[in-house]
Protein backbone atom coordinates (compact mmCIF):
# COMPACT_ATOMS: atom_id res chain seq x y z
CA UNK A 1 0.00 0.00 0.00
CA UNK A 2 1.73 2.79 -1.18
CA UNK A 3 -0.66 5.87 -0.28
CA UNK A 4 -0.71 4.51 3.43
CA UNK A 5 2.79 4.44 3.47
CA UNK A 6 2.35 8.19 2.04
CA UNK A 7 -0.03 8.72 4.97
CA UNK A 8 2.42 7.13 7.33
CA UNK A 9 5.34 9.96 6.29
CA UNK A 10 3.03 12.81 6.73
CA UNK A 11 1.93 12.01 10.49
CA UNK A 12 5.79 11.18 10.74
CA UNK A 13 7.17 14.98 9.36
CA UNK A 14 4.00 16.23 11.62
CA UNK A 15 5.85 14.51 14.72
CA UNK A 16 9.47 16.18 13.82
CA UNK A 17 7.59 19.52 13.35
CA UNK A 18 5.69 19.21 16.73
CA UNK A 19 8.98 18.34 18.34
CA UNK A 20 10.35 21.73 16.77
CA UNK A 21 13.15 19.37 14.35
CA UNK A 22 11.39 21.00 11.60
CA UNK A 23 9.94 24.27 10.25
CA UNK A 24 6.41 24.38 10.27
CA UNK A 25 6.50 26.03 6.66
CA UNK A 26 8.33 23.13 4.77
CA UNK A 27 5.00 21.08 4.98
CA UNK A 28 3.44 21.13 1.53
CA UNK A 29 -0.22 21.04 2.65
CA UNK A 30 -2.22 20.98 -0.47
CA UNK A 31 -0.20 17.80 -2.11
CA UNK A 32 -0.77 16.01 1.96
CA UNK A 33 -4.52 16.81 1.84
CA UNK A 34 -4.93 15.30 -1.62
CA UNK A 35 -2.91 12.30 -0.52
CA UNK A 36 -5.09 12.38 2.63
CA UNK A 37 -8.23 12.34 -0.01
CA UNK A 38 -6.74 9.71 -2.07
CA UNK A 39 -6.56 7.44 1.06
CA UNK A 40 -10.01 8.35 2.36
CA UNK A 41 -11.89 6.85 -0.33
CA UNK A 42 -9.71 3.42 -0.11
CA UNK A 43 -10.26 3.56 3.45
CA UNK A 44 -12.36 0.09 4.70
CA UNK A 45 -12.24 -0.72 8.02
CA UNK A 46 -11.99 0.95 11.34
CA UNK A 47 -8.28 0.98 11.81
CA UNK A 48 -8.09 2.95 8.14
CA UNK A 49 -9.99 5.67 9.54
CA UNK A 50 -8.50 6.33 12.33
CA UNK A 51 -5.17 6.49 10.46
CA UNK A 52 -6.85 9.25 8.54
CA UNK A 53 -7.98 10.91 11.16
CA UNK A 54 -4.41 10.65 12.88
CA UNK A 55 -2.73 12.40 9.62
CA UNK A 56 -5.79 15.04 9.47
CA UNK A 57 -5.00 15.85 12.94
CA UNK A 58 -1.36 16.48 12.89
CA UNK A 59 -1.49 18.70 10.22
CA UNK A 60 -4.15 20.58 12.03
CA UNK A 61 -1.47 20.80 14.97
CA UNK A 62 1.13 22.05 12.14
CA UNK A 63 -1.08 24.79 11.32
CA UNK A 64 -1.54 25.75 14.73
CA UNK A 65 2.46 25.82 14.88
CA UNK A 66 2.78 27.87 11.81
CA UNK A 67 0.17 30.57 13.19
CA UNK A 68 2.35 30.61 16.19
CA UNK A 69 5.50 31.19 14.40
CA UNK A 70 4.10 34.41 12.25
CA UNK A 71 3.04 35.86 15.50
CA UNK A 72 6.54 34.99 16.99
CA UNK A 73 7.74 36.68 14.22
CA UNK A 74 5.67 39.84 14.71
CA UNK A 75 6.66 40.14 17.93
CA UNK A 76 9.40 42.63 19.43
CA UNK A 77 11.13 39.17 20.54
CA UNK A 78 11.84 37.58 16.88
CA UNK A 79 15.54 37.07 15.99
CA UNK A 80 17.21 35.32 13.02
CA UNK A 81 18.18 31.62 14.77
CA UNK A 82 21.42 31.78 12.95
CA UNK A 83 22.19 35.78 13.79
CA UNK A 84 21.96 35.03 17.95
CA UNK A 85 24.11 31.79 17.31
CA UNK A 86 26.52 33.73 15.72
CA UNK A 87 26.65 36.07 18.19
CA UNK A 88 26.52 33.94 21.03
CA UNK A 89 29.75 31.92 19.66
CA UNK A 90 31.54 35.38 19.15
CA UNK A 91 30.62 36.37 22.83
CA UNK A 92 33.13 35.41 25.44
CA UNK A 93 31.70 34.07 28.33
CA UNK A 94 32.13 37.31 30.24
CA UNK A 95 30.32 39.55 28.61
CA UNK A 96 27.64 36.91 27.99
CA UNK A 97 27.36 37.31 31.60
CA UNK A 98 26.93 41.13 31.98
CA UNK A 99 24.80 40.62 28.68
CA UNK A 100 22.63 38.89 31.38
CA UNK A 101 23.02 40.80 34.20
CA UNK A 102 21.74 43.75 32.90
CA UNK A 103 18.94 42.11 32.09
CA UNK A 104 18.20 40.08 35.38
CA UNK A 105 16.49 41.50 38.60
CA UNK A 106 16.60 38.53 41.03
CA UNK A 107 13.77 37.28 43.67
CA UNK A 108 14.20 38.25 47.06
CA UNK A 109 13.25 35.45 49.18
CA UNK A 110 13.96 34.76 52.65
CA UNK A 111 14.60 31.31 54.07
CA UNK A 112 13.46 29.96 57.00
CA UNK A 113 13.45 26.88 59.09
CA UNK A 114 9.91 24.90 59.81
CA UNK A 115 9.41 21.88 61.37
CA UNK A 116 9.25 19.88 57.95
CA UNK A 117 12.16 20.99 56.63
CA UNK A 118 14.25 20.17 60.00
CA UNK A 119 12.23 16.66 59.64
CA UNK A 120 13.32 16.19 56.27
CA UNK A 121 16.47 17.60 56.48
CA UNK A 122 17.00 14.55 59.31
CA UNK A 123 15.76 11.78 56.69
CA UNK A 124 18.01 12.81 54.76
CA UNK A 125 21.24 12.63 56.53
CA UNK A 126 20.14 9.59 58.64
CA UNK A 127 19.99 7.68 55.24
CA UNK A 128 23.28 7.91 54.45
CA UNK A 129 25.67 4.98 56.21
CA UNK A 130 29.02 7.13 57.82
CA UNK A 131 32.14 7.57 55.51
CA UNK A 132 33.85 6.43 58.00
CA UNK A 133 32.51 3.02 58.03
CA UNK A 134 32.04 2.77 54.29
CA UNK A 135 35.44 3.15 54.03
CA UNK A 136 35.95 0.12 56.64
CA UNK A 137 33.82 -2.64 54.72
CA UNK A 138 35.46 -1.42 51.06
CA UNK A 139 39.75 -1.25 52.32
CA UNK A 140 39.14 -4.34 54.93
CA UNK A 141 37.41 -7.84 53.66
CA UNK A 142 37.40 -9.30 57.53
CA UNK A 143 35.09 -6.48 58.81
CA UNK A 144 31.82 -7.25 60.66
CA UNK A 145 29.28 -7.09 58.18
CA UNK A 146 26.73 -4.63 59.20
CA UNK A 147 23.48 -5.48 60.32
CA UNK A 148 21.13 -2.95 58.62
CA UNK A 149 17.06 -2.84 58.69
CA UNK A 150 17.27 -5.27 55.49
CA UNK A 151 18.80 -8.03 57.56
CA UNK A 152 16.83 -7.65 61.15
CA UNK A 153 13.62 -8.16 58.76
CA UNK A 154 14.74 -11.19 57.12
CA UNK A 155 15.74 -12.40 60.64
CA UNK A 156 12.38 -11.81 62.06
CA UNK A 157 11.08 -13.81 58.52
CA UNK A 158 12.87 -16.55 59.48
CA UNK A 159 11.31 -17.02 63.06
CA UNK A 160 7.95 -16.26 62.03
CA UNK A 161 9.15 -19.23 59.40
CA UNK A 162 10.33 -21.56 61.96
CA UNK A 163 7.53 -21.18 64.14
CA UNK A 164 5.35 -21.99 61.05
CA UNK A 165 7.04 -24.95 59.94
CA UNK A 166 7.76 -26.02 63.75
CA UNK A 167 3.80 -25.93 64.29
CA UNK A 168 3.04 -27.66 60.84
CA UNK A 169 5.70 -31.05 61.86
CA UNK A 170 4.16 -31.13 65.48
CA UNK A 171 0.33 -31.30 63.53
CA UNK A 172 1.46 -33.40 61.10
CA UNK A 173 3.57 -35.91 63.36
CA UNK A 174 0.62 -36.30 65.65
CA UNK A 175 0.81 -39.42 67.97
CA UNK A 176 3.59 -40.42 66.25
CA UNK A 177 7.09 -39.88 67.56
CA UNK A 178 8.92 -39.40 64.18
CA UNK A 179 8.13 -37.66 60.17
CA UNK A 180 10.07 -38.62 57.04
CA UNK A 181 12.50 -35.93 56.38
CA UNK A 182 11.42 -36.28 52.71
CA UNK A 183 8.44 -36.15 52.99
CA UNK A 184 8.04 -33.10 55.47
CA UNK A 185 10.46 -30.77 53.14
CA UNK A 186 9.25 -31.91 49.66
CA UNK A 187 6.30 -29.77 47.74
CA UNK A 188 5.14 -29.08 44.67
CA UNK A 189 7.93 -26.76 43.29
CA UNK A 190 11.84 -27.18 43.75
CA UNK A 191 12.34 -23.67 45.32
CA UNK A 192 9.75 -24.04 48.00
CA UNK A 193 11.73 -27.62 49.04
CA UNK A 194 14.72 -25.99 49.23
CA UNK A 195 13.21 -23.35 51.59
CA UNK A 196 11.83 -26.09 53.52
CA UNK A 197 14.68 -27.47 53.99
CA UNK A 198 16.73 -24.57 54.73
CA UNK A 199 14.17 -23.63 57.79
CA UNK A 200 14.17 -26.79 58.70
CA UNK A 201 17.89 -27.20 59.37
CA UNK A 202 17.42 -23.86 61.45
CA UNK A 203 14.89 -26.12 63.78
CA UNK A 204 17.15 -28.52 64.17
CA UNK A 205 19.86 -26.38 64.98
CA UNK A 206 17.95 -24.27 67.39
CA UNK A 207 16.78 -27.32 69.35
CA UNK A 208 12.96 -27.38 67.98
CA UNK A 209 13.50 -30.71 66.27
CA UNK A 210 15.82 -33.57 66.07
CA UNK A 211 17.13 -35.11 63.29
CA UNK A 212 17.13 -39.24 63.65
CA UNK A 213 19.32 -41.28 61.35
CA UNK A 214 17.84 -44.84 61.13
CA UNK A 215 19.64 -46.73 58.60
CA UNK A 216 19.00 -45.03 55.08
CA UNK A 217 16.17 -42.94 56.20
CA UNK A 218 16.03 -40.00 58.10
CA UNK A 219 13.68 -38.70 60.35
CA UNK A 220 12.52 -35.89 61.79
CA UNK A 221 11.04 -35.67 65.49
CA UNK A 222 9.81 -32.10 66.67
CA UNK A 223 10.62 -31.03 70.22
CA UNK A 224 7.59 -30.12 72.08
CA UNK A 225 9.05 -28.76 75.11
CA UNK A 226 10.96 -26.25 73.74
CA UNK A 227 14.22 -27.69 75.02
CA UNK A 228 17.28 -25.23 74.48
CA UNK A 229 20.24 -26.94 72.35
CA UNK A 230 23.09 -28.35 73.99
CA UNK A 231 25.50 -26.67 71.77
CA UNK A 232 28.38 -29.44 72.91
CA UNK A 233 26.44 -31.59 70.76
CA UNK A 234 26.18 -29.79 67.54
CA UNK A 235 26.27 -31.89 64.87
CA UNK A 236 26.59 -30.91 61.24
CA UNK A 237 24.82 -32.94 58.55
CA UNK A 238 24.89 -32.36 55.02
CA UNK A 239 21.62 -33.28 53.42
CA UNK A 240 22.43 -32.72 49.03
CA UNK A 241 18.26 -31.73 47.68
CA UNK A 242 18.42 -33.04 43.79
CA UNK A 243 16.18 -31.26 41.63
CA UNK A 244 14.20 -34.56 40.91
CA UNK A 245 13.72 -35.89 44.58
CA UNK A 246 12.18 -32.31 44.75
CA UNK B 1 -9.56 66.70 47.11
CA UNK B 2 -9.74 63.24 49.36
CA UNK B 3 -6.55 62.98 51.31
CA UNK B 4 -4.88 59.56 50.46
CA UNK B 5 -5.02 56.56 53.09
CA UNK B 6 -2.18 55.22 54.78
CA UNK B 7 -2.47 51.18 55.23
CA UNK B 8 0.33 50.65 57.50
CA UNK B 9 0.13 47.62 59.68
CA UNK B 10 -1.57 46.25 56.18
CA UNK B 11 1.72 47.08 54.46
CA UNK B 12 3.82 45.16 57.43
CA UNK B 13 1.65 41.96 56.56
CA UNK B 14 2.41 42.26 52.97
CA UNK B 15 5.68 42.10 53.57
CA UNK B 16 5.45 39.09 55.92
CA UNK B 17 3.85 37.39 52.92
CA UNK B 18 5.88 38.30 50.61
CA UNK B 19 9.58 38.50 51.84
CA UNK B 20 9.11 35.29 53.64
CA UNK B 21 9.34 31.59 51.68
CA UNK B 22 6.48 29.73 52.82
CA UNK B 23 6.23 26.98 50.25
CA UNK B 24 7.67 25.88 46.83
CA UNK B 25 7.66 28.58 45.13
CA UNK B 26 8.67 32.76 46.69
CA UNK B 27 6.32 35.21 47.24
CA UNK B 28 2.17 35.00 48.09
CA UNK B 29 -0.52 34.15 45.74
CA UNK B 30 -3.12 36.70 44.31
CA UNK B 31 -5.89 35.57 45.99
CA UNK B 32 -4.06 34.96 49.71
CA UNK B 33 -3.12 38.55 49.82
CA UNK B 34 -6.58 39.73 48.60
CA UNK B 35 -7.35 37.17 52.19
CA UNK B 36 -5.09 38.83 54.73
CA UNK B 37 -5.08 43.04 53.59
CA UNK B 38 -8.41 43.13 51.84
CA UNK B 39 -10.05 44.46 48.74
CA UNK B 40 -7.70 47.16 48.36
CA UNK B 41 -4.16 45.33 47.95
CA UNK B 42 -3.11 46.98 45.13
CA UNK B 43 -3.26 50.27 47.06
CA UNK B 44 -0.78 48.37 49.95
CA UNK B 45 1.62 46.88 47.09
CA UNK B 46 1.62 50.37 45.40
CA UNK B 47 2.45 52.06 49.16
CA UNK B 48 5.00 49.57 49.40
CA UNK B 49 6.58 49.79 46.34
CA UNK B 50 7.16 52.94 47.40
CA UNK B 51 9.40 52.35 50.40
CA UNK B 52 10.94 49.51 48.36
CA UNK B 53 12.42 51.64 45.59
CA UNK B 54 14.36 53.23 48.01
CA UNK B 55 15.95 50.10 48.74
CA UNK B 56 16.04 48.69 45.13
CA UNK B 57 13.38 46.82 45.13
CA UNK B 58 9.73 46.20 44.01
CA UNK B 59 6.76 43.98 44.22
CA UNK B 60 5.64 42.56 40.89
CA UNK B 61 2.86 40.44 40.15
CA UNK B 62 3.84 37.25 38.00
CA UNK B 63 1.21 34.38 36.31
CA UNK B 64 1.32 31.40 37.73
CA UNK B 65 1.39 28.23 35.36
CA UNK B 66 0.47 24.64 35.34
CA UNK B 67 -2.66 25.59 36.64
CA UNK B 68 -4.46 22.90 35.45
CA UNK B 69 -8.12 23.26 37.39
CA UNK B 70 -8.61 26.66 36.78
CA UNK B 71 -9.28 28.66 33.80
CA UNK B 72 -7.93 31.62 34.82
CA UNK B 73 -4.49 31.85 35.48
CA UNK B 74 -3.84 32.73 39.02
CA UNK B 75 -1.56 35.36 39.46
CA UNK B 76 1.22 35.72 42.36
CA UNK B 77 3.44 38.53 43.74
CA UNK B 78 6.99 38.66 44.23
CA UNK B 79 9.78 40.97 45.53
CA UNK B 80 12.71 40.97 43.23
CA UNK B 81 15.53 43.42 42.38
CA UNK B 82 14.39 46.58 40.47
CA UNK B 83 18.21 47.50 39.46
CA UNK B 84 20.84 45.08 37.96
CA UNK B 85 23.76 43.02 39.98
CA UNK B 86 26.91 43.81 39.06
CA UNK B 87 29.39 40.52 38.48
CA UNK B 88 31.04 40.47 41.80
CA UNK B 89 27.74 40.74 43.56
CA UNK B 90 26.62 38.24 40.98
CA UNK B 91 29.31 35.70 42.22
CA UNK B 92 28.70 37.25 45.98
CA UNK B 93 25.63 35.44 45.50
CA UNK B 94 27.28 32.32 44.81
CA UNK B 95 26.97 32.54 40.95
CA UNK B 96 29.71 31.26 38.81
CA UNK B 97 30.10 33.55 35.21
CA UNK B 98 30.22 30.12 33.11
CA UNK B 99 26.86 29.34 35.11
CA UNK B 100 25.52 32.52 34.39
CA UNK B 101 26.91 32.66 30.39
CA UNK B 102 25.00 29.44 30.54
CA UNK B 103 21.65 30.84 31.71
CA UNK B 104 22.06 33.45 29.31
CA UNK B 105 22.49 30.96 26.20
CA UNK B 106 20.03 28.77 26.87
CA UNK B 107 17.20 31.39 27.52
CA UNK B 108 18.61 33.66 24.23
CA UNK B 109 18.46 29.89 22.32
CA UNK B 110 14.89 29.30 23.73
CA UNK B 111 13.69 32.59 23.08
CA UNK B 112 14.18 32.29 19.07
CA UNK B 113 13.20 28.95 19.15
CA UNK B 114 9.82 30.72 20.48
CA UNK B 115 10.69 29.31 23.87
CA UNK B 116 11.01 25.37 23.63
CA UNK B 117 13.37 23.50 21.83
CA UNK B 118 14.63 19.45 22.75
CA UNK B 119 16.88 18.92 25.77
CA UNK B 120 19.90 18.04 23.03
CA UNK B 121 19.76 20.84 20.53
CA UNK B 122 19.90 23.03 23.86
CA UNK B 123 23.11 20.43 24.89
CA UNK B 124 24.86 20.95 21.81
CA UNK B 125 24.85 24.54 21.95
CA UNK B 126 26.09 24.79 25.24
CA UNK B 127 28.36 22.54 25.07
CA UNK B 128 30.16 24.66 22.33
CA UNK B 129 30.58 27.22 24.89
CA UNK B 130 31.24 25.66 28.58
CA UNK B 131 31.86 21.85 27.39
CA UNK B 132 30.47 18.48 27.23
CA UNK B 133 29.55 17.71 30.71
CA UNK B 134 28.73 20.47 32.30
CA UNK B 135 25.98 21.46 29.65
CA UNK B 136 24.05 18.62 30.92
CA UNK B 137 24.55 19.37 34.82
CA UNK B 138 23.58 23.04 33.97
CA UNK B 139 20.39 22.39 32.19
CA UNK B 140 19.54 19.78 34.77
CA UNK B 141 20.40 22.51 37.93
CA UNK B 142 18.61 25.48 35.84
CA UNK B 143 15.31 23.10 35.44
CA UNK B 144 15.57 22.41 39.60
CA UNK B 145 16.10 26.03 40.23
CA UNK B 146 12.70 27.29 37.64
CA UNK B 147 14.46 29.05 35.07
CA UNK B 148 13.73 26.02 32.51
CA UNK B 149 10.89 24.02 32.35
CA UNK B 150 11.47 19.84 31.06
CA UNK B 151 8.71 17.73 29.74
CA UNK B 152 8.56 14.20 29.44
CA UNK B 153 9.25 14.58 25.65
CA UNK B 154 12.67 16.12 26.84
CA UNK B 155 11.41 19.12 25.36
CA UNK B 156 13.14 22.08 27.32
CA UNK B 157 10.42 25.46 27.73
CA UNK B 158 10.98 29.06 29.50
CA UNK B 159 10.57 28.12 33.43
CA UNK B 160 8.30 30.07 36.09
CA UNK B 161 11.48 31.37 36.94
CA UNK B 162 13.05 33.42 34.33
CA UNK B 163 9.40 34.76 34.08
CA UNK B 164 9.70 36.27 37.13
CA UNK B 165 13.05 37.70 36.81
CA UNK B 166 14.29 37.98 33.57
CA UNK B 167 13.10 40.68 31.02
CA UNK B 168 13.18 38.74 27.86
CA UNK B 169 12.94 41.73 25.60
CA UNK B 170 16.15 43.25 27.49
CA UNK B 171 18.03 40.31 27.50
CA UNK B 172 17.82 39.51 23.64
CA UNK B 173 18.31 43.54 22.49
CA UNK B 174 21.44 43.46 24.77
CA UNK B 175 22.93 40.61 23.18
CA UNK B 176 22.54 41.38 19.57
CA UNK B 177 24.16 45.03 20.81
CA UNK B 178 27.03 43.80 22.12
Amino acid sequence: MKIKKAVLDIIKTCKAVEERRLNPFLIDFLSSIKILRKYLALCKTFKDYCLDGKALNALSKVIELQNAQLLFQSSKLYVNPEILKRKIYSLSLEDLTNVFLKSWHPIIEMEQLTLQSIINGLSYWRNFSPYRKIKIVKSNSKAPTIVNGKTLRKNENLSSLMVKLWKEMIELTGEKEKIDYWMFIRKNDFSTTVKRAYVTSFLISYGYAFLIKCGDKLYLSPNKKFEKINYNEQVSFPISIKKEEA
Amino acid sequence: MEKEKFYSNKIKTAVHLIFFKRGKKPGVKEWELKEKIGEKYVEVLAQLNEFLKELDLEVVKIKEENELFSEKAEARYIARLKGNLSLTEAKLCGWRIDNLAALAISLSYLIVNQGKALKKDLEKILEEKIGKWKAANLIDSFIKAGYLNENEEKIISIGWRTKAEVDLKELIKTILEA
